[in-house]
């Protein structure tokens, strides 16, 4: 396929998404890990793609970038992620209403990807991550709580999103 | 003094309560949960911290915050603080007590006393004076809930004579009594026959 077919089919999907409900969008998430020799600690900013609405098994994809501080309060952007997030089911009879002012689904989600580390050697890792306290509008989602974890030939690394907001606006 | 006397005290405001009105919650009580990021505190290593606990609407422009900040990143709950503080809405009424909604939006402004291990014996101690600003807060504990974003509380630790600085990009108030749910509109009088 050349690059025109790219662009072209690019440009149809943009068109015809406006025709659904919003598939993509951008999030902007509070989180922190501890590595075998580090920690760092800031935020991720990404971008979010969610083609279907299922109510079981619905997955998304995103790419995200973190960045903050690390132990020596250096500025350090110490990974991309690109992911798969699957929620697993999507519900209204939950006991989390209290968290909106509005009807809001409860959706909790698994999440698996590729993670590109630039801590020490730029090495590629598995990430893993789960949101047991996610929530969703038509387009907003908000996670909070999530852990995750990562492994590479470095060895497991682990931290804690305390928030992850995500807008879906096209 | 030791952490059950920091305890004991904070039971004691706790039951004082009822001095305020008809009793705790009287107005409002809502759960907290937010983030926390604490600078220039040499001894906080926090990458990633969380702020939760209790906010207590004492009368319709007062409310008192007992929180605990706990480090999540390095060390899973390696280290915190407890804060109580005393905040006023500075934008109207915050919440009436009665079927009319507090201010949607609104700006706070208090003080209040932080309790932490940041001292030359380690020990859990009153060690911070805090005064703290919010500029932005959404919501109302009519409606249930309320966002308070940017939140900054300057720190003046006495102990070891240091000032801080703590930033709460977003702190979320759910509150559970003094909502709409709780002062339900009269019911409609039937109207005079014509």
């Amino acid at each position: 396929m050349g690059k025109r077919s790219l662009a072209f089919l690019f440009v149809v999907l943009l068109a015809v998404s406006s025709l659904s409900a919003r598939s993509f969008g951008y999030s902007l998430a509070f989180d922190g890990e501890k590595t075998e020799s580090n920690a760092f600690g800031g935020a991720s900013l990404g971008l979010v793609w969610k083609p279907w609405e299922r109510e079981w098994c619905n997955p998304s994809f995103s790419v995200s970038a973190s960045l903050g501080t690390d132990m020596a309060k250096r500025f350090a952007v110490p990974s991309t992620t690109f992911a798969v997030n699957v929620d697993l089911f999507r519900t209204l009879n939950h006991p989390f209403a209290f968290v909106a002012h509005n009807k809001i689904a409860y959706d909790p989600s698994l999440t698996v990807g590729m993670q590109v580390r630039y801590d020490e050697v730029v090495r590629p890792a598995l990430y893993l991550s789960a949101s047991p306290f996610k929530f969703s509008q038509p387009d907003f989602w908000y996670e909070a709580l999530s852990p995750f974890g990562t492994w590479s030939s470095k060895g497991w690394s682990w931290g804690v999103t305390l928030f992850r907001f995500t807008f879906l606006c096209l | 003094m030791r952490k059950t006397h920091v305890l004991s005290l904070l039971l004691l405001v706790l039951l004082a309560f009822p001095l305020f009105g008809d009793g705790l919650g009287n107005f409002d009580l809502g759960f907290t949960l937010g983030t926390r990021s604490h600078f220039f505190e040499k001894d906080d290593t926090a990458k990633l911290a969380v702020n939760y606990g209790l906010t207590i609407g004492v009368s319709d422009v007062w409310e008192v915050d007992v929180t605990a900040s706990s480090q999540l990143v390095p060390g899973f709950f390696a280290d915190g603080g407890l804060q109580v503080m005393l905040q006023r809405s500075l934008l109207g009424f915050r919440n009436s007590g009665k079927n009319i909604a507090g201010m949607g939006y609104n700006m706070l402004a208090g003080f209040g006393v932080g309790f932490t291990t940041y001292n030359q014996y380690g020990k859990f101690y009153p060690t911070h004076l805090l005064f703290t600003l919010t500029p932005a807060a959404v919501g109302s504990p009519s409606l249930r809930k309320r966002e308070r974003l940017l939140t900054l509380t300057l720190g003046i630790n006495l102990y070891t004579q240091q000032f801080s600085l703590y930033l709460d990009i977003i702190t979320d108030d759910f509150y559970v009594l003094g909502t709409y749910k709780d002062h339900p509109l009269p019911s409609p009088t039937a109207s005079p026959a014509p």
